[in-house]
Parts: C-alpha cells; structure tokens; sequence
C-alpha cells in the first residue's frame, strides 16, 4: 500500500516536472486572461461551497 | 444463351455509373472512413440530460425555441472545429495539450474538475437509463450493471474502428424522435410560424430555458473527447477537412434530434410542467403509446451514449497525462489502467444510482454548477492554444475566426456563468 502511495506520489511530481514551464508564450494578454480565469474560478467555488453548505442545512 | 450478351450490357451500367460517379465515390468513401469523432460527439451531446431539456422546453414554449435551437448547431461546430485542429496537429488530447501549454497548475485543474464532471454526468446519464428502462419494466438492478457489462464489452475487440462503428450504429436510435415527431402529427405551419421567437415576450423563465439548451449543446467534456478521438483515429493534418464536415454532420444531427424532441412534446404535452423526460414518456403513453416509448427508447440511447463517450474522455485524459497506454487500439491487457479508470466511473456512478435515498436531485443540480466552472477555462485555453505559434503553426486562428470565437466564447461564457448562478439562486432571474 505504502509503495503504491510513493509510486502515485513519484509519478505525479514526474508529471509536475515535465510541464513545469508552460509552452505557451506568457504575454501580458495571456497573463491577464489566466488572472481572470483565476479570479472567476475562485468566485465560482465559494458560489459551490456556498450552496453546498445551504443544501446540507437545507437537509 | 439468350442472357449471355446481356451480361457485358449490365456491367457497362454500372460500369458507365460508378465512372461517373467516380469522385462522389471516393468523397464518400473517404468521408465514412474518417467521420466517426464528430458525429459521436455532437449525438452523444444529446444525452439524458439533452433529452430532458428538449422535451422540458417544448413542454413550456411549444415550439417557440426551435429556432434558437438551429442557431446552437452551428455554435456547436465552431467550438468543436477547434479541437479537430489541435488534435490533429499537436497528436496530443486536450487534458496533455493544456499540461504543456499552461503548465502543470492547469492541468490538474483541468484533470480534476473533468473527472469531477464527468463522474457526476455519469451519474445522471444512469439516471436517465434506469428511468427510461423501468417504463419497460426492467428495474435499476438489472439495468445499471447489464449497461455496464454492455459498455466495457465495446472495448473486447482492441480495435478503435470497431468501437467506433458501434457506436456509429447506437447513434441511429438517437433519432427515433424524428418518427415520433411525424406520428403525433404537428402542424407544419403552425412550427415554421411560432417556432423561431419564444412567444410571450421575454422574461426569467425563458432566460432559465435559453441558458439550460446551450449548458446542454456545449459541454466540457466534449471538447476533451473529440480531441483525444481525433488522436486516437490517428488523424492528420490531410484530415482535416473531412473531420471538420463529419463535426457539421455530427452539429447536424444534434439540432435535428433536438428540435424533432421540442415538436414532440410541444405538439402533445404544451403547457405541462416536465422535469425529467421519463416523465414526458409516461404521460405520452395513454395520448400516444408508441411516442411515449419512442421518447423511452431515446432518453435511454442518450443517457448510454453519454456514458460511453464521457467516461472515454475521463479515461483517455487521464492516461494522457499519466503516460498510460491510452488508446481503444490496445486491448485490455495492454492498457490496464486506462480501461479500470474507465471502469472505476462507470461502477461509482452506477453505485450512487443504486444507492437508496442518494441526493441524485443535488447531484444533477452540482452537475451543471461544475460544469459551468470548467466550461469558460477549458474555453480560454482553446482559444489561446489556437492563437498560439508554438501550438498552431499555420492553423492558428485568423482575425476573422477570432472575432467570430471571442464573441461566441464571450457570450458561453457569460451566459454559462448566469445559468450557473441562476441554478445556485434559482428565484434570481424570476
């Protein structure tokens, strides 16, 4: 089991490692864009975790 | 003997016909050798929860929204277009795309909230499969693991081109709402008349059922599965124009099923409140025995083909990313984990569907809210990877299709985000 966990483990910060520097060019227009995206996605789960609270006291 | 010099006649007509005919030939036997990926994307789109908002929007408008309907294909096509080119120049699925084009932060992100989606989607495709089997009789213990039997077993042979063509073939059930149309005999006029503005003017409800039918034309998980399909078919750049006529195809057929499921309901169940299409079926039934089976046998169809194609999409991205042997070419042995992560969402999803007193009400609400969160990023990064060098090459976007796909993008994204809210805050927009 233990060994299973470490495999996942080495496998996911191999995958880590490979794409650690996005291809893309990083242009301002491309930052900004991934700011927004950032920005919304962060709206959008605490919209989640807002209405997933509601609903447990909701029952 | 009086037949033998009539031989060489004959074969001189079909002869005469296939020279003439020559280059129709060839276009369409190149056309069903690489159309596969397209259509099974745009049908397969048409899944339970498809079948459910049709039958529920022309339950509540009529025929009011088939021209918006006809307008969300060729949306559809656009977005969809674009995988076709990234997948066939890069040779890489979506999920790897994004790792290297964004970096590993992304990625995961994109990995997880697909896995995510697609599991709950699963979950209401199963939905949709056992409510539609019990009106045959056959109960949610019998259906759940003969489908999933059924679905893991399309992948015994190792072979993508007969997984493919199977499918191809469940696709043809998707439209047995076109016969059903006919039989409840509508009133021609009466569509071409109402259906190409929603009547009653503009108001919360309509905004609801606007944003519901486009949730339902474009999803996530649609952009990863035609993209890793495309690679999977070992389709190249040379491909890519029949594969972009297989999309239209496919976009096609999707509206046809769609606006063929509004008529139905419109025509016969006008002013009911429907909340799911199985539903829609037991009340057709005493009207029209045949359409309420019709309707059955099409919630079923669309909620198996959703499950084919979004555990596929799951399984194939992963193993992208993994490096796994990802491919439908590789039988199980070769490709344990791609066929087990496969596996594994088929079992949960049809678990939770089992399970007694499962929330499935919150499930399908989480469905839409999840996946309205990955639809706006798994949108940006198409877009920024098609208007990428690196990535693109000579099949970048040109200013023309990027004003086009930034202002359809632009209008998904805020009308996906409003939908939503609105499911989070349902009385909003009321």
């Amino acid at each position: 089991m233990v060994n299973m966990f470490k495999a996942v483990y080495g496998k996911i910060h191999e995958i880590n490692l490979k794409y650690q520097h996005p291809r893309i060019h990083q242009s301002r227009t491309v930052k900004v864009l991934l700011l927004i995206l950032r920005i919304y996605l962060l709206l959008s789960v605490l919209l989640l975790i807002y209405k997933f609270a509601t609903s447990i006291k909701g029952g | 003997m009086a037949n033998v010099p009539a031989a060489p006649k004959k074969m001189d007509a079909i002869s005469t016909f296939f020279y003439r005919y020559r280059r129709v030939i060839k276009f369409l036997k190149l056309f069903f050798l690489i159309a596969g990926p397209g259509i099974i994307v745009m049908v397969a789109d048409n899944d339970a929860g498809g079948i459910t908002t049709y039958a529920a929007t022309g339950a509540k408008f009529g025929y009011g929204f088939i021209g918006f309907l006809i307008i969300l294909g060729p949306i559809a096509y656009v977005v969809q277009e674009m995988t076709v080119r990234l997948g066939a120049i890069t040779k890489r699925g979506h999920a790897e795309a994004i790792f290297d084009a964004f970096g590993s932060f992304w990625g995961w992100f994109s990995l997880g909230d697909l896995l995510l989606t697609d599991l709950l989607t699963t979950v209401t495709e199963f939905i949709g499969m056992t409510a539609a089997a019990s009106i045959f009789g056959v109960p949610p213990l019998i259906t759940v693991p003969v489908v999933i039997v059924f679905i893991m077993a399309l992948n015994l042979s190792g072979r993508y081109w007969t997984w493919e063509k199977i499918v191809l073939f469940l696709c043809i059930f998707n439209l047995v709402c076109v016969p059903a149309a006919f039989l409840v005999h509508p009133d021609v006029a009466q569509i071409f008349k109402t259906g190409l503005i929603p009547q009653g003017g503009f108001n919360g409800t309509i905004f609801f059922f606007i944003m519901a039918n486009i949730g339902t034309t474009i999803a996530p998980w649609m952009l990863f599965f035609q993209q890793s399909s495309v690679v999977d078919k070992n389709l190249g750049e040379k491909d890519i124009k029949m594969e972009r006529l297989d999309t239209a195809v496919g976009a096609f057929f999707t509206i046809i099923v769609a606006v063929f499921c509004v008529i139905v309901t419109g025509t016969l169940l006008k002013g009911v409140n429907i909340q799911d299409a199985a539903q829609a079926s037991r009340l057709l039934i005493p009207i029209n025995k045949w359409v309420g089976y019709l309707m059955a046998i099409s919630l079923f169809d669309a909620g198996l083909l959703g499950a084919i194609a979004i555990s596929l999409a799951s399984s194939w991205a992963w193993g992208e990313v993994f490096g796994w042997p990802h491919s439908l070419n590789n039988k199980v042995k070769q490709a344990p984990w791609f066929y087990l992560v496969r596996l594994l969402i088929l079992l949960v999803a049809g678990t939770i569907v089992l399970l007694p007193g499962a929330p499935l009400v919150l499930i399908t609400l989480f469905v839409q809210v999840i996946a309205v969160t990955l639809l706006p990023a798994a949108l940006v990064f198409l877009v920024l990877l098609l208007n990428s060098d690196e990535v693109s090459g000579k099949y970048k976007n040109t200013v023309s299709q990027n004003i086009i796909l930034i202002l359809i993008v632009g209008g998904i994204i805020v009308m996906s985000s409003l939908y939503g809210i609105s499911t989070v805050f349902p009385h909003l927009f009321k």
